[in-house]
């Protein structure tokens, strides 16, 4: 165990406001970038209103690129352009670079699923009422795909909760990285129990606040 | 005015090419309705579909008053898009929008303004019979209101034409013929032309003043409705309208039968009861009417009847022979007493 509670409360405190600011970041690219890139490749996708073969083609793949590349390479990929970008290698902040662009890509392909389940009847409607595509996308797609935006919200946080583990690596702090820290590279299985618990309230309380605010725009 | 020209769909397939609509000519007069009828498959909303460009002809024109619109795109489809209302089957409203705001969508897309907006909306609402709905999700919706709220939004835009694709077929007996009903306002108080794809005849018959019968992509038949009923020209119309039209008679009934059965068709400009009247004066037979059914079709009657005659075999072929000129379809269904010389005695009455 580590010496004093206190000594452990403040690390603990501290690994929160890391895991918050960087989840917090990369969240906020991934409803920024993402929910457009996911209505990119939708709306390019056969049979809508600007199909087209190329860009739906290579968005896909760099998308697939991204995600299937996993976490940890990713981050020491994206080095040098952390360093131009952020100014610093290290640190939550830095560590929330390659997070964002992880979380861009997941959200995308979600947010593209999202898009699809809507009845294609509803956005044939809007296209026989004469609706312009810029309406449709506002007053349609993203009404109707709100549901599952947010379910596909809810599972991005979480993802991104266990990748911010490994933003350790560059000095990203979290309480993920409390855990391997000192959990398992110093066995300290007390503190490992209690920073694990941890991140199982913050993903319980995620997935119940998403799910509430799903069913609250849920009309189908 | 709409005017298709020899227009063809085909949909390519990975093998081979599927004709859905072969070679359809037809011309929809301004204000009429017009139905098109046929069986699933038959490529009745594929052939609809063209009419707004949902579905591109692989050849064919299209005329809407006077303009070729079949390569119309972008800006110049979009504007013709808002003059041609449409609803659905499966009434296809947005889900996450209130009734009010599915109708202002409409509006917006023609860029009506917000004050002018809500006005509109209310009036759409009164005019389809849901003054109150304004607030509620589709989802709070039976279907029948659903689809008033589709025909609030596919007129809200003063539309010159209607388009429904099976508007009435996914919906109950009741609400089908309150839509039909509200249909035929819209029809007489704007003067919207109306073109109305079903398989139900039944509605067909109700709503629509001309229709054209589709089978396997080809239009066979084009005519009144009360024509197509009454006499259809077409072997597949024929088969097609008999559902409607034919009366069936338990077998029990025939089985109890000593004298012929008959069953006849007859339209209106023939009035029957003076006919059975004298065929039964005339002749020494006894003329038992055992069923029947009368339909009016754009108030025109058209009646089947099945009757029962006895007397000896001379006189009932005499009055079978009076009947048969005297109506528009006679047939020998049954004869109680010969009961294998049917089809013989069916050739000497003709």
């Amino acid at each position: 165990m580590m010496e004093g509670t206190e000594e452990l409360l403040m690390s603990l405190g501290k690994a929160l406001f890391e895991t918050f600011e960087m989840v917090g970041i990369s969240t906020i690219a991934a409803l920024s970038f993402g929910v457009p890139l996911g209505l990119i490749l939708f709306v390019t996708s056969q049979g809508l209103f600007f199909e087209n073969k190329t860009v739906n083609k290579v968005g896909g793949v760099i998308v697939n690129i991204i995600r299937s590349v996993p976490f940890v390479i990713l981050l020491v990929l994206v080095l040098p352009f952390t360093e131009i970008l952020v100014g610093t290698t290290i640190g939550p902040l830095a560590a929330s670079f390659p997070l964002s662009i992880a979380a861009i890509a997941f959200y995308g392909r979600l947010a593209e699923g999202a898009f699809r389940e809507i009845d294609k009847g509803v956005i044939e409607a809007s296209i026989a009422s004469g609706a312009k595509p810029r309406l449709i996308i506002r007053e349609v797609l993203l009404i109707e795909a709100l549901p599952g935006l947010l379910n596909a919200l809810t599972i991005t946080i979480i993802s991104l909760i266990g990748y911010s583990a490994m933003a350790g690596i560059v000095g990203g702090g979290g309480v993920g990285d409390l855990a391997i820290r000192f959990g398992y590279y110093r066995y300290q299985t007390g503190i490992m129990l209690i920073t694990v618990t941890v991140l199982v309230l913050l993903v319980q309380g995620t997935q119940a606040l998403g799910d509430k605010f799903s069913r609250r725009f849920d009309r189908r | 005015m709409i005017k298709l020209d020899k227009v063809s769909v085909e949909f390519h397939g990975k093998l081979e090419a599927f004709k859905a609509v072969r070679e359809v000519s037809l011309v929809i007069e301004k204000s009429e309705i017009f139905g098109i009828v046929g069986t699933s498959g038959a490529g009745k909303s594929t052939l609809l579909r063209t009419i707004n460009l949902l579905q591109r002809p692989t050849c064919g024109e299209i005329w809407i008053d006077h303009n070729n619109i079949t390569n119309y795109t972008g800006e110049e489809l979009r504007q013709l898009r808002l003059k041609l209302g449409m609803i659905f089957q499966g009434f296809n409203l947005i889900k996450g929008k209130t009734v009010s705001q599915n109708i202002e969508f409409a509006l917006k897309a023609w860029g009506v303004e917000k004050d002018e907006r809500d006005e509109r909306v209310k009036e759409l609402l009164a005019l389809v019979g849901l003054p109150d709905k304004g607030e509620a999700y589709p989802l709070q919706l039976s279907g029948g209101q659903k689809q008033r709220v589709g025909i609030a939004r596919a007129i809200a835009n003063d539309p010159d034409i209607l388009l429904c694709d099976e508007a009435t077929s996914a919906l109950d007996l009741e609400s089908t013929e309150a839509i039909v009903q509200l249909l035929k306002e819209i029809n007489k108080k704007l003067g919207i032309t109306i073109v109305f794809i079903s398989h139900e005849l039944e509605v067909i018959k109700a709503l629509c003043h001309r229709v054209g019968v589709m089978s396997q992509g080809k239009l066979v038949e084009v005519g009144e409705v009360f024509d197509i009923f009454a006499s259809p020209q077409d072997d597949f119309t024929k088969q097609l309208v008999s559902k409607s039209t034919n009366v069936m008679i338990p077998k029990e009934v025939k089985l109890m039968t000593h004298g012929k059965l008959i069953s006849l068709k007859y339209k209106g400009d023939q009035t029957l009861e003076p006919v059975i009247s004298s065929a039964a004066k005339n002749f020494k037979v006894d003329l038992n009417i055992l069923h029947g059914n009368i339909q009016y079709i754009n108030g025109k009657p058209l009646g089947a009847l099945i009757i029962g005659i006895q007397g000896i075999e001379e006189e009932a072929n005499k009055a079978i022979s009076y009947l048969k000129n005297q109506v528009q379809e006679l047939e020998v269904i049954y004869d109680g007493r010969n009961r294998g010389a049917i089809n013989e005695l069916r050739q000497s009455v003709v």
